[in-house]
């Protein structure tokens, strides 16, 4: 046959880990390499010589029409696809099923008509086929559960919402019933005569405002963790933080340029309350200072001040909720605000040296912006 | 540089003529009924700023391009926004996944889908020479630059055609380019313009 590829050539062809045949112009296999008679089972000697449509896929005959013509006509390569042409000539896996292939075509030109061939590559890409369909059964259970996450969001959103317009309501409810209570026992108070009626009219109406102070500390903690965290440039929250307090006399040192944190948008609140907490109770507070290392595994935001600073026994019961005294958003809230995002805050000051708190911000939550 | 308006319109005829013809292997191919139009072309030069890809913004194009040598020497490429060529993948392989994402399944149908045009336009136009182009295979990119790199210079020319295909009523448009050496558009000009004399 003289379109049989030499021994040398023929050798090479199979070596490679392709399927390879060559079929001449009139259809007839004159060429099987040793991979297609492995994966089909059928010997290069039972293959050579017989019509290549009886190998070919009953699905792929008609492609294989128009490709005989093309090609023979003298055109360039054709190209067969695993998506469309998944198994142009049938070969089973040993995992089972048959193998999925890629197939490529390319014509060569004889030295005289009627002698073209076509040289027909099989390249076996099963495992990346399945890999990516794979992948592709991952990916769509992933954006399942995102499209269910969502939705059990928006619900819990709505929810979330009502409850806070019910809550709202209520506290506003409550709030005017207590002033009108407050109100009244401050003019009882004030024409009791009996010594022991007094005092139990003072009891109730410090009763009155624990209640009140309970009341305001749900309004504060009803916002919190409500918006998504983002990130926030420190420098600029502490210094509206400082704006805010603008009758108090404390210089302001701030040390954290181009530093952003990802936190909860209350962020600037925890800075806030460390200052109203310098000045409420630092006692002889006339500086702040605020600055940030780099340890193992994340920063350290410090912030100083100058005051008599918090008692040993104090340092962890000051983040409590018992600790909630007054209006703005206290320690316990603080706490609460940071540790949405996985930044942890604690006081290790030295007491009579003044305040000093530290509020750990892991890698991932935070970064240098420069410019 | 400006080109006989005759060559340009000789030269759209052929690319319709041969997206015409693939059109009709890619509806044989998948089942669906495949329109191919080409409503521009024009030609310029390599290093033109409004080439290639220039109307797709600066995302990555998938592309996949043939070279061919012979009496003509060049590249011949069809390059869609990755979305639109996932979405054109979709229709032809009839996939029901509506991800548009290009993974290496959707790169290798769009390659056979590429494969098939640019043949039957280059074959329409080696036809029309009556002569035979050598093709390498159908290679499959997501970078302009690269493809527009070696082996290619400044003078070579350009022929740009934007192309829309029509797939099951919904359409995706797409680009196709022709590369062509320097001297390589003469022998075709000349053949356009020998026919229309009536040569």
């Amino acid at each position: 046959m003289e379109n049989t590829p030499d021994s040398g050539i023929g050798s090479l062809l199979d070596s490679i880990p392709d399927g390879v045949c060559i079929v001449d112009c009139n259809r007839k296999v004159v060429y099987w390499n040793a991979i297609l008679a492995g994966w089909t089972g059928i010997s290069p000697e039972s293959a050579k010589g017989r019509d290549i449509s009886e190998f070919i896929h009953p699905d792929q005959q008609r492609v294989l029409s128009l490709i005989l013509t093309q090609a023979m006509e003298g055109g360039g390569a054709v190209y067969l696809s695993p998506q469309l042409h998944p198994h142009f000539i049938p070969a089973p896996h040993p995992n089972g099923g048959l193998r999925i292939q890629q197939t490529i075509i390319q014509p060569r030109r004889g030295p005289f008509p009627g002698e073209n061939t076509l040289l027909v590559i099989l390249h076996d890409v099963t495992e990346m086929v399945r890999q990516v369909e794979a992948y592709r059964e991952m990916r769509d259970r992933a954006l399942q559960e995102l499209k269910e996450r969502t939705r059990a969001e928006n619900a819990l959103q709505v929810t979330n919402q009502k409850l806070n317009l019910l809550s709202s309501i209520t506290r506003h409810d409550i709030l005017n019933t207590l002033t009108a209570l407050l109100m009244y026992l401050s003019v009882m108070k004030e024409e009791a005569k009996d010594e022991g009626l007094r005092e139990g009219l003072e009891k109730i109406e410090s009763l009155g405002w624990t209640i009140k102070r309970q009341i305001d500390f749900t309004r504060n903690y009803q916002d919190v963790g409500v918006k998504s965290p983002r990130w926030q440039n420190v420098q600029s929250l502490v210094c509206e933080a400082r704006e805010q307090l603008e009758g108090a006399a404390f210089r302001l040192e701030c040390e954290v340029h181009d530093l952003e944190v990802y936190a909860d948008p209350l962020l600037s609140r925890v800075f806030y309350n460390l200052m109203e907490n310098s000045v409420r109770h630092g006692e002889r507070v006339t500086e702040v200072r605020i600055s940030c290392r780099r340890n193992p595994g994340g920063i350290t935001l410090v912030y100083t001040d100058n005051g008599t600073g918090v008692p040993d026994s104090e340092k962890e019961k000051i983040f409590r909720r018992e600790s909630y005294k007054n209006t703005g958003f206290g320690l316990f809230l603080s706490r609460e605000i940071l540790s949405i995002t996985g930044l942890e805050i604690r006081e290790t000051g030295v007491f009579g040296e003044g305040a000093r708190f530290e509020i750990r911000v892991p890698d991932g939550a935070f970064r240098i912006v420069h410019g | 540089m400006e080109q006989d308006p005759v060559v340009v319109d000789g030269i759209r005829e052929l690319i319709n003529i041969g997206v015409g013809k693939a059109a009709g292997i890619l509806g044989e191919l998948t089942g669906s009924h495949v329109i191919l139009d080409v409503p521009t072309l024009s030609i310029r030069e390599v290093g033109d700023p409004a080439g290639p890809g220039s109307t797709m913004g600066d995302m990555p194009l998938s592309m996949v391009f043939i070279d061919f040598s012979g009496p003509m020497r060049g590249r011949m490429a069809i390059m869609f926004p990755p979305e639109s060529a996932a979405n054109l993948v979709i229709l032809l392989a009839n996939e029901d996944d509506t991800t548009a994402e290009m993974d290496m399944i959707r790169s290798e149908t769009l390659t056979e889908m590429g494969n098939i045009l640019i043949n039957a336009v280059m074959g329409t136009i080696s036809n029309f020479l009556d002569q035979s182009l050598s093709y390498a295979l159908p290679v499959y990119v997501q970078d302009l630059p690269a493809f527009l790199s070696a082996p290619f210079h400044e003078r070579d020319q350009l022929l740009f055609a934007r192309t829309r295909f029509r797939v099951r009523e919904r359409s995706v448009n797409g680009e196709m380019l022709i590369v062509l050496e320097r001297g390589s558009l003469q022998p075709l000009a000349g053949k356009i313009l020998a026919v229309m004399d009536g040569e």
